[in-house]
């Protein structure tokens, strides 16, 4: 396989007539139609033959027409920016279709996330249960109860009291300081090993796809600045990257500069955070205050750069919406030669440190074959020698013009993730002086007028960034109003904190914390309902909180 | 000391001069701990700007929190065993007010006489996790189970290197009174120069009773919440605070007592062999504390392990060497 018109041709002769139209928009994505019973067959074809990705499934709601479900392939080791949507119309009234889940696990969460948000039902999918919701909705959460429940082979949240204790359930969650966020790990021990795990999401769901629904495109870049506090310059650009290419505008170079100057900044602020994180969960909190440190430099730099700290807010539709002074570029390059510095102790510290090496090598270990099959992306793909970066495969912003080397690791295990984040904090510190030598010796505007949404070039595209996690994807349909169609994301901690379970297995639970956090799980952007608990009243569900909104304000 | 103190006064004060100098060891643990990670810490002298607030100076702020946990309800789980969980910090507490008694600080123990207070320490000592252990696992919290799990396998690690590393020096000095041991090192030279391998075994097991990092398994946040302690809060978790600081005092105590002679140099007259106990005390400390700062921590069964294999190893070489240093001592004194 070695050419998008191989693969295409390949589809052709797999599908035939079912096949039944076929289109390329500039940005090198294809899009197909076929009907609903060929599904699994262009997954074995794309992901067995063609060694293609599912990076997600989407439904949208196409009204009156039915629903509509579109498998994003990426191929984009085939050839640059090479994407499949395989779209599927199902009618209204029976909106089912065979899950892809057996021949691409990682779509698993993508097919059980879109069951919670459309009628869709994803007919034999093997895990189908809530995702958001708790897992005993509609009826009342149980986790109240002080003997386990079995229920449809699924036990609900609960504690472990030594009453009861022949059932060894350690609650990891929802708040447990493993993870200052919501999450909620059901881990099974045997003794001292772990034989079982489960993760429960949803603990802070906000909605934030839906949100997308009623707001301008402008106002969605805003909106998508806030769907995570770490890596929002991320966020916005994957956004814009889908709405530059529905509008078919190209932004000026400087802008581009600027941006991958911000991305790059926040990777390197991103893993300084983690690194330190990760040294307060293996105990070492001398690391933790000393990566810190350095990361209050990365944010000094946004603040004098953008004023902001941590949300600067810099990219807009069409460019950014600040130039970089001169005399910033100078004191960031500056700052920049001193945080390398720091960071390069920081390296040889976590290196030569032999209790540090003893926690984390060999623990929670991940091949190729398993990161492949379960869709790992970002460092956690890279630390398994998958060598799968977004930047490289699927530039964007200035990642084209830079110099530099995609950082892979054999090892698999958290050590060799600690190792490629480390590197990449360097990559990163190179990227970051590479972009401020362009902004020294080039100058333009730094953005151009954005396009009408009814004079948009397509209807529907797909914008990728790599976020400090991992490969984040967009997908948004215009109608032709100033309001997008239907938003979906996917963010790399969704896909990388499907993967915990099965690390955890086999381990005990002195190491759980490390390979939760090796993973560098993020769930302010994976989570999106809040449940809020009274003692007197119970649960609290929505509409009775909308009440009690009526009766405060009245 | 004068004659005039009855043996009750003196323990009293013995017990409240120990706590204070474990209020003093913590406030040394939390300052070098925290300059050593570029933190402030809490203030030896406070600014001028701040001296309305804050006072001259946080050197007691280890008591302060204590304080400030001895004003706050205990809340006790429903499921818990009440009676046992109450009765925990106490027995802990007891424990250590007999040890602190019985250990010499800078050479003066009302029970000075008393021939068998170095075992009775050594059991005294163990009472206290023992009294963890309980408390956690009749807490109902998974937590507290799982932490006294850890802690009892813990002490199995590093009680085998104390009690070989302290019974070498009851070999060394014949005796197994403290204070004979004092005196045996006044007329001699300080264990710590002649047997160094039992002063490293003893002060790497101190570290685990301690619960300093590699070795704070047991009430690892990030894993077990707070361990033993989890659900104790207010006044029981303010006594519980109590015996931590008394146990800092006593373990630092007991090793100046066995390897530094007790801080004596008895030409020097009372108040300078005071200092030079505190000196000793503090430089223990600011050892105990690099070792806290510059280590993450290690798994238990890498613990137990790492424990059998250097501790445990230095400890037995302490105790050849000093059947060996006995022998040649005899060999020289008889020709």
């Amino acid at each position: 396989m070695v050419s998008s018109e191989d693969m295409l041709a390949g589809l052709r002769e797999r599908l035939g007539p079912d096949l039944t139209s076929q289109s390329k928009d500039p940005e090198n994505t294809f899009t197909i139609n076929t009907r609903k019973e060929r599904v699994r067959e262009v997954a074995r074809y794309l992901i067995g033959e063609v060694q293609g990705r599912l990076i997600h499934v989407s439904v949208i709601d196409r009204g009156l027409d039915g629903y509509e479900v579109v498998y994003h392939y990426s191929l984009d080791h085939l050839e640059k920016n090479l994407h499949i949507n395989v779209k599927v119309l199902l009618p209204a009234d029976e909106p089912e279709v065979e899950s892809v889940s057996l021949e691409a696990p990682e779509s698993s969460w993508s097919e059980r996330e879109m069951m919670e948000f459309t009628p869709v039902r994803f007919i034999n999918h093997p895990d189908p249960r809530h995702l958001w919701l708790p897992h005993e909705w509609p009826n009342p959460v149980e986790s109240e109860k002080y003997n386990p429940v079995e229920r449809n082979g699924v036990l609900p949240p609960q504690a472990t009291y030594p009453k009861n204790s022949e059932a060894s359930l350690i609650p990891l969650g929802p708040y447990h300081p493993l993870l200052i966020e919501g999450a909620y790990f059901r881990v099974k021990f045997d003794g001292e090993e772990i034989t079982d795990a489960d993760v429960k999401l949803g603990w802070n769901h906000r909605g934030i796809m839906k949100l997308f629904e009623s707001r301008s495109y402008t106002r969605g870049v805003s909106l998508a600045e806030r769907v995570c506090g770490i890596c929002n310059v991320t966020h916005t650009t994957a956004y814009l990257n889908a709405v530059e290419s529905l509008s078919g505008i190209e932004i000026p170079d400087r802008a581009r500069y600027i941006r991958t100057l911000m991305a790059e900044l926040e990777r390197v602020h991103s893993h300084l955070l983690w690194l330190g994180v990760a040294g307060d969960l293996i105990g070492f909190k001398t690391l933790f205050m000393l990566s810190w440190k350095v990361r209050e430099q990365v944010l000094d730099v946004f603040e004098s750069v953008t004023g902001s700290r941590r949300a600067p807010a810099m990219n807009l539709i069409g460019g950014v919406r600040k130039d970089v002074s001169s005399e910033n570029i100078k004191k960031t390059e500056r700052r920049l030669g001193g945080m390398r510095r720091e960071v390069e102790r920081l390296i040889d510290i976590t290196y030569n440190h032999p209790v540090v090496r003893k926690r984390l090598q060999d623990i929670g270990r991940l091949d190729l074959a398993a990161a492949k099959n379960a869709g790992a992306v970002g460092p956690t793909a890279r630390a398994s020698g998958w060598k799968l970066d977004t930047r490289s495969s699927s530039p964007y912003a200035a990642y084209e013009y830079a110099t530099w080397d995609v950082v892979t690791d054999g090892g698999g295990d958290a050590w060799a993730r600690t190792i490629v984040r480390l590197k990449e904090i360097l990559v990163s510190i190179d990227i970051s002086t590479q972009c401020l030598e362009a902004l020294n010796h080039s100058g333009g505007p730094t953005s151009i007028e954005p396009v009408d949404p009814k004079d948009f070039k397509l209807s529907e595209a797909l914008g990728k960034a790599e976020a400090p996690r991992g490969e984040l994807v967009y997908y948004i349909v215009s109608d032709g109003t100033n309001i997008p169609h239907s938003v979906r994301i996917r963010t790399p901690s969704f896909r990388n904190n499907a993967l915990i379970p099965n690390l955890l297995k086999g381990h005990t639970l002195a190491d759980a914390p490390i390979i939760v956090g090796s993973i560098d799980p993020c769930y302010s952007c994976t989570d999106r309902t809040v449940i809020v608990q009274d003692s007197r009243r119970g649960t609290i569900w929505k509409t009775a909180l909308i009440d009690l909104a009526s009766v405060r304000s009245r | 000391m004068t004659p005039t103190v009855t043996s009750f006064e003196g323990a009293l004060l013995l017990l409240l001069v120990s706590f204070f100098l474990g209020v003093l060891y913590s406030y040394e643990v939390r300052k070098i701990s925290a300059r050593l990670q570029s933190r402030r810490g809490p203030w030896l002298l406070v600014p001028k700007s701040l001296r309305k607030t804050l006072g001259t100076t946080r050197l007691f702020q280890p008591l302060y929190d204590i304080i400030k946990l001895l004003y706050k309800q205990s809340i006790i789980p429903e499921t818990a065993r009440t009676r046992l969980f109450k009765t925990a910090p106490l027995i802990a507490l007891t424990c250590l007010g007999a040890a602190a008694i019985l250990t010499p600080l800078a050479g003066y123990s009302p029970f000075a006489s008393f021939e068998l207070s170095l075992v009775a320490v050594l059991y005294l000592l163990l009472g206290v996790p023992l009294a963890f252990v309980l408390g956690g696992a009749v807490s109902s919290s998974p937590w507290g189970v799982v932490g006294s799990q850890r802690e009892a396998e813990l002490v199995l690690a590093y009680e085998t290197p104390f009690v070989i590393g302290v019974f070498t020096v009851a070999v060394m000095a014949d005796t197994l009174s403290i204070q004979s041991i004092v005196a045996a090192q006044i007329s001699r030279y300080p264990y710590l120069l002649l047997n160094p391998f039992s002063a490293a075994a003893v002060f790497l097991a101190i570290v685990g009773k301690l619960h300093l990092k590699p070795f704070d398994i047991p009430e690892a946040e990030v894993e077990v919440v707070a361990g033993p302690m989890t659900e104790y809060s207010g006044r029981l978790l303010g006594l519980i605070e109590i015996g931590k600081v008394l146990f800092t005092s006593i373990s630092i105590s007991l090793f100046i007592d066995l390897f530094l002679a007790g801080g004596m140099i008895p030409e020097l007259g009372y108040p300078l062999v005071a200092l030079i106990f505190i000196l000793e005390g503090f430089l223990v400390v600011s050892l105990i504390t690099l070792v806290h700062t510059l280590n993450p921590r290690f798994r238990i069964d890498q613990a137990f392990r790492w424990y059998l294999k250097v501790p445990t190893l230095l400890s037995a070489l302490g105790l050849a060497w000093a059947y060996s240093l006995r022998y040649l001592h005899t060999a020289i004194l008889w020709g």
